[in-house]
């Protein structure tokens, strides 16, 4: 709600599916103010920042976050089967090149430095946005291919709103949701429960085995369940006081590759993650002060193998935002991080302390220049990681009531502080550097709006370095394998994106395109011999990706049609084996029934609509066509 | 780069031919023509849980290699962790360790023609007549066990239990079997006929490999007994240092042969584990590889059969994963590797260890087939 006070500084934007406002709690459901993304560009100009659309998060609430963004982004996921472990390359960099932060805070697995989206709900957090390249002058370590940035939707308006929900679909699938707001007073909240789980018995054909025969997956099952609990408390006009709980527990069987045993592998997770946010108004500024806790625990066994880790992280993170002037504002902060690590494979139980200062600026000197100037200075325990700074222009070169066209650019720096797992796996390397980002970045957007329809379209070109990367090897202190500073790695990159939105009386339609060229490659091998891998293309990413949709409502129907293409993608360093382009449909379909204060809504989806064989990593199996239905159920009081 | 691109090119020509037998669904009647019928075949293990080990075929006329010739032929991946082949009769038998299966293929064509399924953790495979025998782990801490395959219906018939890991067989010119149970300390003796285990010799902790020299002494190559702590990490307050065991299977009870005592040669360090033995051609001369425990490389070492104390410097320079002698001249074909994402280079020496090549094969090289 401290977003809600700041709308006057903020600009917001309605989605387009729902253009003008109505005292309608239908439309209110749907009409989900952006306040988010506005604020993540504050101090992004001159980079690229997407938010996922709401309606379509919505629609997609029993999805994992993977599945999202495979949909709508550029990111290419790595899907070891269907709700199975699913990591990102982001511009064309690794899993551990993405930072993903939670209402402002990293979090990565400590451990592994990434981010298993298979882990992540798309129901527990109702906000998506993606700022792309080195933005680590914002959001710290890890932001090198960029960052995604969950949040929970800010509560507004003096009601209480409740929803149920459950799914049904092939292969043993089940998702319910149960979910709560309340906004009354000076207290507001968001409860959310979840339960997803399938059994993922498709049949597919193993191409690994002699005759090819036609299989069903084994070993590929699994159970998700967890809550959310946003509170808010205003203590005075200026102050607000916010807790929040996530909490996600998975048990999964972990799907084998076609050729491979299963030895019954089964990994479980648990995440807990506790914040609080204290956020206060001076005389001068805006204060906000955060502390999280955050617990995660894995257990991984096989027929041989048992190995467990259990994390702790103490989070603190305090910034003070003050508007020199009307075209100047600064944001100033400090966090700290300590980790307590405990995992078969360290030996030992672990701590580390890190910390950062950042300032960030944002200085508007002309009407048609934004300049964004932001700094950032590690601390790690041992070693420093460098200064990254970030420099970042808009420059509206065309701007009338209904149309702009804007010039972006930037420069920035970035850094990945090595792993736990990095430094202190009983073969890691104390002594490893932090990797180093450099990125320059430039692009053009283009926006008309009239009362019917807008349409937004933005292209970037980039180029980046990422030194220092790190690679396991064989061969290190002890003769096992060990990280090290291995390679530089060049990507550039070409990005566009365009999004029409057009609405006549009850029709709204949304149309979008996305595409993305990804040259990422090995530049240099600081190990001394070319074993055929420098120059070219990195594994698992595709060259082109691209992705079609639309989202259209008329009245009470709703339907949705999602089409995405990998192009060829190498599993291989030496680009000696590849997985061949593939193109993935999904459709859906729903309409909605109202009954006094509430309503029902029944939806329909068609997975894979032209049962398209596809693999995201080699080898690994994924569904055929397959239904699944919706039910969900709204139900709405307004205290006023 | 003209090597590379020819590489290429055959990736291009596979992955086009496998697209369209996919699509079409059906089996390319065309006779494969017999390729590999001379030359050097390098097991590759590949990257664990990837399927793509594979085995590379080494022309050393033209002294060109082709990888993958099993999905070059059969347009489908091999397997994961390829472990070892054999040639028998007309048929090559790989054994693919974590696909639990053993590809039977044509072996001049690299047609496959079937496959032994139902093994856990395959590791080698000896073959006698009709019958096949292939080492199973099973598991870790349980006992392995030895399947005997119908090589007409490639049927698993019978399996006996052995101890722990067996690893790698000899089959001795008397006939009988000798299986080294890698994860406890002793041989476990089959007579192929009868299928069971005769006798269970003791020889020391951690026997991985054994050859039969000149003069009919079975000599056992130990490792040692590898404790690992609760971290997985190897606790050497613990391990043993390895060792050479040796004895006439003529003798009874296996009674040792002099010089040795019946401790065999012990190795100074347990840092180490010694693996791999392999004789030259004449059974003269044993060749094995000490290990780096953790990295599973080492250097190659040379003993005559005659010497009473253990080689004190290597062969050659180079840490290895595996190696080979070429049994038509006793040239070694040795296999280093970068790591499990890369493919490894092949040294190809001379007895004298002066190098004769150095060429490319494919991820994990570990062993090599003689077709010559």
């Amino acid at each position: 709600m401290l977003l809600m006070k700041r709308t006057g500084l903020l600009l917001l934007w309605l989605l387009p599916h729902l253009a003008l406002s109505q005292a309608d709690t239908t439309a209110a459901r749907l009409r989900e103010v952006q306040i988010f993304g506005q604020k993540v560009q504050e101090y992004a100009a001159g980079s690229r920042v997407v938010t996922i659309d709401t309606f379509f998060l919505q629609l997609h609430n029993s999805a994992n976050l993977g599945d999202i963004l495979q949909a709508r982004t550029p990111l290419y996921l790595k899907n070891y089967g269907p709700g199975q472990l699913a990591s990102v390359s982001f511009r064309g960099t690794a899993a551990r090149h993405t930072a993903v932060l939670w209402h402002g805070l990293n979090i990565n697995l400590p451990t592994l430095g990434q981010t298993d989206f298979s882990l992540i709900p798309v129901t527990a957090n109702s906000q998506i946005a993606l700022q792309h390249g080195g933005a680590s002058a914002n959001y710290g370590t890890a932001a090198i291919g960029g960052a995604i940035l969950l949040s929970s939707s800010p509560l507004h308006g003096q009601q209480f709103r409740a929803s149920v929900q459950q799914d049904v679909g092939a292969y043993g699938h089940a998702f319910t949701n149960v979910g709560a707001t309340y906004s009354h007073g000076k207290m507001a909240g968001a409860t959310g429960l979840y339960r997803s789980q399938a059994e993922n018995d498709f049949p597919f054909r193993n191409v690994t085995r002699f005759g090819t025969p036609l299989e069903q997956q084994q070993n590929a099952a699994f159970r998700q369940y967890g809550f959310t609990q946003d509170l808010h408390y205003r203590l005075n006009d200026r102050t607000q006081l916010s807790v929040r709980g996530w909490y996600t527990d998975n048990d999964a069987q972990v799907q084998p590759s076609m050729g491979s045993a299963h030895a019954n592998a089964r990994r479980a997770n648990q995440s807990l993650r506790l914040m609080t946010e204290l956020d206060t108004d001076t005389r001068t500024g805006n204060l906000s002060v955060k502390t999280a806790w955050f617990k995660d625990r894995m257990q991984y066994r096989t027929d041989n193998i048992a190995s467990d880790t259990d994390v702790d992280t103490y989070q603190t993170q305090v910034e003070y935002t003050v508007a020199v002037q009307e075209k100047l504002r600064l944001k100033a902060g400090a966090e700290g991080q300590h980790f307590r690590a405990e995992v078969d494979g360290y030996g030992r139980p672990v701590q580390e302390n890190r910390a950062s200062g950042f300032m960030l600026l944002r200085y508007d000197p002309l009407p048609v220049l934004d300049i964004s100037l932001n700094v950032r200075q590690g601390l790690v325990q041992g070693y420093n990681p460098p200064l990254t700074p970030t420099l970042g222009l808009n420059l509206r070169l065309h701007d009338t009531r209904s149309s702009t066209l804007t010039a972006k650019g930037n420069l920035a720096r970035s850094y990945r502080v090595p792993t736990l797992n990095e430094r202190f796996w009983t073969t890691g390397n104390p002594n490893l550097l932090p990797e180093n980002g450099r990125q320059i970045e430039a692009g053009l957007v283009h926006d008309y709006r009239s009362t019917r329809t807008r349409l937004n379209s933005e292209v970037n070109m980039y180029r980046m370095w990422v030194d220092n990367w790190v690679v396991w090897e064989p061969g290190g202190l002890s003769g096992g394998w060990s990280p090290r500073n291995l390679q530089q790695v060049q990507v550039k990159g070409v990005e566009f994106s365009s999004d029409l939105q057009y609405h006549l009386g009850q029709l709204r339609l949304g149309v979008g395109a996305r595409y993305s060229y990804t040259r990422s490659e090995q530049r240099k091998n600081y190990g001394g011999s070319d074993d055929g891998t420098l120059g070219r293309q990195l594994v698992y990413v595709p060259l082109h990706n691209a992705s079609l949709f639309s989202d259209l409502s008329k009245g009470p129907w709703q339907f949705s049609a999602n089409l995405t293409f990998s192009g060829y993608r190498y599993t291989r360093a030496d680009n000696l084996d590849w997985l061949s382009p593939f193109g993935l449909v999904q459709v859906m379909g729903g309409r909605e029934f109202r009954i006094k204060a509430s309503r029902l809504q029944v939806v329909g989806k068609v997975h894979n609509l032209t049962n398209t064989v596809y693999q995201t990593m080699q080898y690994y199996a994924m569904p055929p066509r397959n239904y699944s239905l919706s039910f969900r159920y709204f139900f709405s009081k307004s205290f006023l | 780069m003209k090597h590379m691109s020819f590489k290429r090119l055959l990736a291009s020509v596979l992955f086009l031919s496998s697209t369209i037998a996919f699509t079409a669904c059906e089996k390319n009647p065309e006779v494969t023509p017999a390729t590999y019928q001379t030359g050097v075949l390098v097991v590759n293990e590949g990257s664990f849980s990837h399927s793509n080990g594979a085995i590379s075929y080494y022309n050393t006329t033209t002294r060109q290699t082709e990888n993958d010739i099993f999905k070059k032929v059969n347009n489908r991946p091999l397997g994961d962790v390829v472990q070892s082949m054999i040639d028998h009769q007309d048929r090559s038998y790989i054994v693919v360790n974590n696909s639990n299966k053993v590809e039977v293929v044509e072996a001049a064509t690299f047609r496959s023609v079937g496959v032994i399924e139902g093994l856990v953790m395959p590791r080698y495979m000896v073959a006698v007549g009709n019958k096949g025998f292939v080492t199973e782990w099973v598991g870790f801490g349980v006992p392995g066990r030895v399947s005997v395959v119908d090589l007409q219906t490639n049927a698993v018939t019978k399996t006996i239990p052995v101890g722990q890991q067996p690893e790698r067989m000899l089959l001795a010119r008397n006939g009988k079997l000798f299986v080294a149970n890698a994860g406890g300390h002793t041989l476990s003796v089959i007579n192929p006929t009868t299928e069971t285990v005769e006798e269970t010799v003791a020889v020391g902790d951690g026997p991985n490999s054994l050859v039969q020299d000149a003069n009919n002494i079975i000599w056992v190559l130990a490792g040692g007994k590898e404790v690992y702590d609760a971290n997985f990490a190897i606790d050497y307050s613990q391990t043993t240092a390895g060792r050479i065991v040796r004895f006439n299977p003529e003798q009874p009870r296996f009674s040792p042969a002099q010089p040795f005592d019946q401790q065999g040669l012990i190795f100074l360090s347990n840092q180490r584990r010694p693996a791999q033995l392999q004789t030259n051609r004449e059974g003269t001369k044993l060749y094995f590889l000490l290990l780096n425990r953790e990295s599973s490389t080492g250097k190659l070492y040379e003993m005559a059969i005659n010497a009473s104390i253990l080689p004190q410097t290597n062969l050659v320079a180079p840490d290895f994963y595996g190696f080979g002698i070429d049994p038509s001249d006793n040239t070694i074909f040795a296999a280093e590797i970068s790591n499990f994402t890369s493919p490894g280079q092949i040294h190809h020496y001379f007895p004298s260890g002066d190098r004769i090549e150095t060429f490319q094969a494919d991820i994990g090289p570990n062993g090599f087939v003689f077709r010559r």
